[in-house]
């Protein structure tokens, strides 16, 4: 594991680099996009998991940390959601110079699914991007977490900051009525439960490209359950099955 | 400040320095090293570490977060079959080490939540080099007085008695899911407090060897009073600072709850910054 930073001089980002386990290896890598604030804890620890069996299939894997959060420079008030999807543009980036791979896919969980697809839509090197649980609307995730969509000060959502101009932000975004256009990529909505507005979003794929895949598979998936002494979760079934989307050509399922 | 990313010591544990601008710096200020609470990694319960070392780097410290093997983006040290108390301290003293020989460091304050305030009690104990010490939700245990917050206000109260009862008839936790797959299993940590007998007398080396104690005691201990911890160790709390926040919550997760740990942090620590080591002798004196 190669933990280094990289990125803009003035907002160094951390990245966790790893090589796939392949006499071939370089020629696919994966950059994996967490949640954010308490999910991101809840999360990284499958994240590992899902970095580790990719490795298995060879595959090289960049996971990192966006402005303002984890390891990244910047303190969680600075937070603002098109430094994120800049943040994955360089992290792409970083992952074809490191691993100086031919192909690059991106799998992204609940926030880092949507910020993978609005920052896709800037690139046609893209592969395959995973949307995991993706958050939908803007509106809904601030609903649920905080009651509202609009602040008058920063509040904190399970010990991180939320600032007006992030919730804003968050507010504008719609997969459904604004998916974006992702290009050469082939995309697949991974979820944990079939939901009306995740079949949305497979439909607002679709009408972007036909290479489009919707795949429920039955797991935990409470990422944003507020526990007392930060337990990580950790959904085997469906890290499986991502591992096999991103790697179809050994599908061990 | 700079942050680097890095690994260090025999099992390449994964760690980012923090380091204060040159000048700010303290020359040879005491480095400060966090360990992880529980299986969340070195950023901590809600980034907490995070901003507590970028805090340090403003008065002039350096501090290490790291993460244990097996946490966080350290890889499982294979073949061996150790207490998690001894893997504290060994890892913990590989940090110290780390810090000594790039750093010529060889003052330390240690740190952790829960599990991580565990870790640091036991590494200060074990390694002189250990000049301050910082728990939150470290070891605590009841007093006369704790019996007297605790029950006195619930006596003559018919809905404490009611709740009681309901607790008492709640089904016992069945769960028995077991992780099978190694690679999916997370690592255990179960908190075991040690006898309060073992604390007092780790409390009172440290005291002997003029250690520095910062304890923050949240809601989610057994912890009800702020002189709890003078009370049940009134031999090894004497120079202590406590501070106690009911509702707070064990993982921090209200800022203005972490921005109180930080100024407390910052205020406590400075003074190590400036005191010059204590000379072997009195160590050994004491």
């Amino acid at each position: 594991m190669n933990p280094f930073y990289f990125g803009p001089s003035e907002r160094p980002l951390y990245g966790a680099f790893t090589r796939g386990r392949s006499d071939t290896g370089g020629s696919h890598g994966v950059l994996l996009c967490y949640p954010l604030g308490s999910e991101y804890m809840r999360a990284h620890r499958a994240f590992r998991q899902l970095n580790t069996l990719l490795n298995r299939r060879g595959i090289d894997v960049l996971r990192f940390d966006y402005s303002c959060t984890g390891d990244s420079a910047g303190a969680g008030i600075e937070a603002d959601l098109s430094t994120w999807i800049d943040d994955i543009d360089w992290a792409v980036d970083e992952l074809r110079d490191t691993a100086l791979c031919d192909r690059v896919s991106v799998l992204g969980l609940r926030w880092g699914a949507t910020l993978a697809a609005l920052a896709a839509r800037e690139r046609d090197d893209i592969e395959h991007l995973v949307l995991w649980d993706p958050i939908v609307r803007g509106p809904d995730f601030l609903e649920a977490a905080i009651g509202t969509t609009h602040l008058s000060g920063t509040v904190g959502i399970e010990g991180f900051p939320f600032t007006p101009e992030l919730c804003a932000a968050m507010a504008e975004v719609n997969l459904v009525s604004e998916f974006p256009d992702p290009g050469d990529a082939a995309v697949t909505v991974l979820v944990a439960e079939d939901r009306d507005d995740y079949r949305s979003v497979r439909d607002a794929v679709a009408a972007r490209t036909p290479s489009v895949q919707y795949r429920v598979v039955p797991s935990p998936a409470d990422w944003s359950k507020a526990d007392p002494f930060g337990d990580a979760l950790i959904p085997q079934e469906i890290i499986q099955v991502a591992v096999d989307l991103l790697d179809p050509s050994e599908d061990e399922g | 400040m700079k942050e680097r990313a890095l690994t260090f010591g025999p099992a390449n544990l994964v760690g980012i320095l923090t380091q204060p601008s040159p000048d700010v710096a303290i020359p040879d200020a005491p480095a400060c090293v966090i360990l992880n609470s529980g299986i969340l990694h070195r950023a901590g319960a809600s980034r907490i570490y995070v901003k507590v070392a970028r805090a340090l780097a403003g008065v002039g410290m350096t501090t290490l977060r790291f993460d244990f093997s097996g946490i966080g983006d350290s890889e499982v040290r294979r073949g061996e079959s150790i207490p998690i108390e001894e893997r504290f301290i060994r890892e913990s003293r590989e940090a110290l080490d780390y810090l000594e020989e790039s750093l010529g460091v060889d003052r330390f304050v240690i740190g952790g939540l829960c599990s991580g305030a565990d870790g640091a009690f036991w590494t200060a104990i074990d390694d002189e080099r250990v000049v301050g010490v910082w728990q939150i939700d470290a070891f605590s245990y009841h007093t006369p007085r704790y019996y007297l917050h605790r029950f006195l206000p619930k006596l003559f109260d018919p809905r404490a008695w009611l709740h009681s009862l309901k607790v008492r008839l709640k089904p016992l936790n069945t769960d028995t899911s077991e992780d099978r797959d190694e690679l999916f299993a997370k690592p255990e940590y179960r908190r075991i407090f040690p006898p309060k007998e073992v604390v007092a007398e780790g409390l009172s080396a440290l005291a002997d060897r003029d250690v520095a104690l910062y304890f923050l005691f949240t809601g989610a201990q057994e912890y009800l009073y702020e002189r709890q911890h003078h009370e049940a160790f009134p031999e090894g709390m004497k120079t202590a600072r406590v501070r106690f926040i009911p509702e707070c919550a064990h993982t921090m997760t209200e800022l203005e709850h972490q921005e109180l740990l930080i100024a407390d942090l910052r205020e406590w620590i400075s003074p190590l910054g400036r005191s010059a080591a204590p000379s072997r002798d009195l160590v050994a004196q004491g």
